[in-house]
């Protein structure tokens, strides 16, 4: 019996679970991730790390429940998804460790013979572990919950809200709480510190997907025509520039353009898909592109926009004197020439200098310097896989994103419910512009803003609103795929009377 | 909603594609630019992990590489007799590298082509290749004798450099004052930092190269160059006449002669008499005979006014031959190695060298040979003619004078009857310091070495009295 059949909509489907794929996957992926545990202790302190039990126990046995939980509760998702979180999730794990000094020979013989050790402060394989733990724990609880992604659509005003307020907040909080590094993006509280950005973008997914849905008739008729453009009518341009208006306040208020752009992004493509309308993207690109020229005017843009076009004079420290930016390094050289201190492309060139060191091949886990780069186990965690696994890794690594992408927008174009296809798709295409505008800020091919790079960076609120995601486009594919309730066999035959 | 769910999954994936294309582009074509960018200090820092082959000379290690007692990682470079070698080996420093260090770097640390590709296997599984071994052409004892002769006659610097006749090889190269290359070379940036500003400031640039980086007046040792002029393109011969008596300059002075020398150098006598007598009349007069065109051509063909690499890196300074047009004073000065004619004594040496063989000079080069740390050659030095300045009848005509001036000239009371041929030259600095010369070759006949020896005496010293002896010193250590 073939596997493969067509659903309603004409696109080809595997109607029946593919549970030894997933768990032949989910084998692969942890197989990777404790080798990699295995060379960053061979490499780094001679032997077997202790740690690679531990840790490789702990995500294996995690992996192993997620994956239980979905071949009982979404046995038709499509099988690929969880081992490639799993795999994302793993390794990034692995640099966390390789990159926590906390867990090197090294450092422990340097304190029992009695030396001054200061440690990398700042990463901690532990708590991402912890945050993994939770993480999965969110993935079941989103999966166990929500059985079907319409229970959202029921309480989309209200994820709406929460997920507007959440994205607000940290802008009107005092910057000691919510800011660090130009952007004020956080919430802190105690030890902990939440980027309620990373789940405002689900909830305003949902929100949007929700309101798309209703509204699509409404936004897809014609207004005005210009030619061959048909104009959408006017007073159906409220939402989009509702929106447009919010992500330049995020803008203003928090510095944080990467967010921006992401909503926007996300907002447009949403739009288009749900009223399939390109005029949409051609509005949108337009708005984009003002508020492109408003942007410059925000210091903390225009200082990322200056350090991406020409970095070298910023490097530790540009300081501007008779409108000449000059290497500076320290701050007080600078104001004591009358200089202005303007801002630092330090981060950004060392972690390029750390992707040259890697070249094609890499130089190996745990035997490269990716620690040169500050943030090198959050923000900048792709240039450390770019130094210690080369091009090869980072290749891979961004054919797991693409796979995830490519499986989520499956799943939208295979699911018949208009909600659930505008659901996954947003949240499929956010995914995708997340990773583009992070990866590409460090790669230096557009401005450096601080997202999250999903799964791999050390960050309990990106793991936690990741496993989400990917539980969503689980729950998704699994209804997409699942066969339709076939009626009861043959009504026709027990209608037959054999009269003989 | 299908069809615009396709194209954007389509947008979303070219996203990435797109980020694909820009490591491609990063990691694949610019890793190397991006590792030689000056503000990347990875390569610095990264150097002391590598175990550097060491310098030889000879028998002799001048540099090499020991582990470092508690540190698993790391090497310290340590010098043999830093004062003595430090013009050949340079350093490694936190800061900077120098000398050999320098030029062979990539061999000597292993990160060159042709060690790690034999060493693809240590390559692969993170190992890094040993560095090779670099053979200098220095010969330890002409070193020793040549470091401790100029140390022990000059006042202030002095250098001193021999050649090998027919390869161009340098045999020995001091410097004075010279620094300890360990200072400079500790993994402590504030130590070596302090030492290397303190070498800095120290009066007579111990950090300086003089035998190649610094140029000083020549004196009568440009004579070689004059008669060099006088027999190429002058048409005379070393027997020629040529009026020697006292020289009025335009401007109504004297050029004066060394005190006793007026009654040798008086009316028409043969310029070999003059050439050993070292006559200043005869080669001002000369100088203009000749005009200061032709000197220059001749100047720069054995090598004046442009740099050159001793070894790639090793760039030696060049001596100055003036193209401006000089007044008849200055021009009979020139003539006679002073005012602002300069030279290196690597210059020197090499005019001697192209004398000494007949008219063909050698490239100067210090590397010999490169092994592998399995013994397989890398690398051996191949001799390069560097140019033919003189013809070789030139050549042995000048020979002959050179010798003259040991036999019965300038030289004959202080290396006469020795094996040994060369020209002297005192040039006045400021009227307390000379810049005393002996530039030549040894043996007389057939000769293997050619040398400049210059150290800085008294306004009373002369070259023959002061650097003659520690050439002869030098030859004497070669054989």
């Amino acid at each position: 019996m073939s596997s493969i059949t067509t659903n309603e909509a004409g696109i080809p489907v595997a109607t029946h679970p593919r549970r030894s794929a997933q768990l032949a996957m989910l084998i692969f992926a942890m197989i990777i991730t404790v080798a990699g545990f295995a060379q960053v202790g061979l490499a780094r302190d001679g032997h077997l790390p202790v740690g690679m039990y531990g840790y490789g126990l702990g995500l294996g046995l995690l992996a192993a429940g997620a994956y239980f939980v979905v071949v009982r509760f979404a046995p038709y998702a499509d099988p690929l998804l969880l081992p490639l979180a799993v795999f994302l999730n793993g390794i990034g794990l692995a640099m966390i460790y390789r990159l926590d000094l906390n867990t090197s020979q090294d450092m422990k013989d340097a304190i029992a013979a009695g030396k001054k050790v200061v440690p990398f402060n700042g990463v901690s394989t532990s708590a991402q572990l912890e945050w993994t733990a939770l993480g999965m724990i969110f993935f079941v609880v989103t999966l166990l919950v929500m059985r079907d992604v319409k229970i959202v659509q029921r309480y989309i005003y209200t994820i709406g809200a929460l997920g507007l307020f959440f994205l607000a907040l940290p802008g009107f909080l005092p910057s000691s709480i919510s800011g660090a590094l130009g952007a004020k993006i956080w919430i802190r509280i105690g030890s902990i510190s939440i980027q309620p950005g990373e789940f405002s973008k689900l909830a305003l997914v949902a929100f949007f997907a929700g309101y798309l849905v209703n509204k699509r008739q409404a936004l897809s008729i014609v207004g005005k025509k210009f030619g061959p453009i048909n104009l959408p009518r006017a007073r159906d341009l409220g939402p989009i520039l509702v929106i447009w208006v919010i992500c330049l306040g995020v803008l203003a208020l928090e510095n944080d353009f990467g967010t921006a752009i992401l909503f926007f992004g996300l907002f447009v493509s949403m739009l288009y898909i749900a009223t399939e309308r390109f005029e949409w993207v051609a509005i949108g690109a337009v708005l984009l592109a003002c508020a492109s020229l408003l942007a410059p005017m925000i210091p903390h843009v225009s200082q990322r926009i200056s350090t991406w076009l020409n970095p070298q004079p910023y490097f530790d420290g540009g300081c501007r004197i008779n409108g000449k930016i000059v290497n500076q390094t320290p701050l007080a050289d600078c104001l004591h020439k009358g200089g202005q201190y303007i801002a630092d492309s330090g981060q950004l060139m060392r972690g390029l200098f750390s992707m040259g060191q890697g070249g094609v091949l890499g130089t190996g886990l745990g035997q490269g310097q990716p620690w040169r780069t500050p943030l090198a186990y959050s923000d900048f965690i792709v240039t450390s896989f770019g130094e210690e696994l080369g091009l090869t890794g980072l290749m891979v690594i961004l054919l797991a994103y693409a796979l995830i992408v490519q499986r989520g927008m499956k799943a939208a174009v295979a699911t018949k419910d208009n909600f659930a296809k505008l659901f996954a798709g947003g949240v499929s295409f956010v995914f995708a512009l997340q990773v583009f505008v992070i990866v590409g800020g460090v790669t230096r091919l557009i401005p450096l803003t601080g997202l999250t790079t999903p799964f791999l960076a050390q960050g309990g609120s990106s793991l936690l609103a990741n496993w989400i995601l990917i539980a969503i486009l689980i729950r998704v594919s699994d209804t997409a795929r699942r066969p339709a309730p076939q009626p009861i066999q043959d009504e026709g035959m027990t209608q037959v009377v054999n009269t003989a | 909603m299908n069809k615009p769910l396709r194209r954007v999954a389509i947008a979303a994936l070219t996203l990435l594609a797109i980020l694909m294309i820009n490591v491609n582009y990063i990691q694949g074509s610019q890793a190397d630019k991006l590792k030689n960018d000056p503000l990347n200090t990875r390569q610095l820092a990264a150097q002391f992990e590598h175990n550097r082959g060491p310098i030889m000379a000879g028998g002799v290690t001048l540099a090499e590489s020991k582990k470092i007692a508690g540190d698993k990682k790391n090497y310290q470079r340590v010098y043999k007799q830093g004062e003595l070698y430090s013009p050949i080996t340079g350093f490694v420093s936190v800061f900077n590298r120098t000398g050999i260090e320098s030029a062979e770097n990539g061999l000597l640390d292993g990160t060159d082509k042709r060690l790690t590709v034999r060493n693809w296997f240590d390559m692969l599984v993170g190992k890094k290749p040993a560095g090779a071994t670099v053979q200098t052409t220095i010969v330890p004892k002409a070193q020793q004798a040549a470091y401790d002769g100029v140390k022990g006659k000059t006042l202030r610097r002095g250098a001193a450099v021999a050649i090998d006749v027919k390869t161009g090889a340098i045999l020995a190269m001091a410097s004075f004052p010279s620094y300890d290359t360990n200072q400079v070379a500790t993994h402590d940036s504030a130590k070596a930092g302090k030492a290397s500003s303190r070498l800095e400031k120290q009066s007579g640039k111990p950090m300086l190269n003089k035998a190649m980086n610094e140029t000083f007046a020549p004196g009568s040792s440009f004579k070689i160059v004059d008669t060099a002029t006088a027999l190429e393109s002058g048409g005379m011969t070393k027997d020629s006449p040529f009026n020697a008596s006292e020289l009025i300059l335009p401007s109504g002075h004297t050029l004066p002669n060394a005190d006793g020398d007026e009654s040798k150098c008086n009316g028409s006598i043969p310029l070999i008499n003059s050439f050993a007598t070292s006559c200043n009349s005869t080669f001002g007069r000369l100088a203009g005979t000749l005009g200061q065109s032709k000197l220059r051509a001749q100047a720069e063909k054995f090598g004046w006014n442009a740099p050159f690499h001793v070894e790639p890196g090793m760039s030696s300074a060049s001596g100055n031959f003036p193209s401006k047009q000089l007044g008849g004073d200055d021009l009979a000065r020139a003539g006679i190695g002073q005012g602002d004619v300069t030279a290196t004594p690597l210059q020197m040496a090499m005019v001697a060298q192209a004398v000494a063989n007949n008219g063909t000079e050698m490239k100067p080069y210090l590397v010999n040979r490169v092994t592998a740390p399995d013994q397989s050659e890398l690398t051996t030095a191949q001799p390069q003619v560097l140019g033919h300045p003189i013809s070789a009848n030139t050549a042995g005509q000048i020979q002959d004078m050179m010798r003259q001036v040991v036999a019965s000239g300038t030289a004959s009371s202080v290396v006469g009857g020795q094996d040994i041929a060369g020209k002297t030259g005192t040039a006045e600095t400021d009227g307390t310091i000379n810049e005393d010369w002996f530039v030549g070759f040894a043996p007389q006949h057939n000769p293997k070495v050619a040398f400049a020896v210059v150290t800085e005496g008294p306004n009373t010293s002369d070259g023959a009295h002061f650097s003659a002896p520690i050439a002869l010193s030098i030859v004497q250590a070669v054989r």
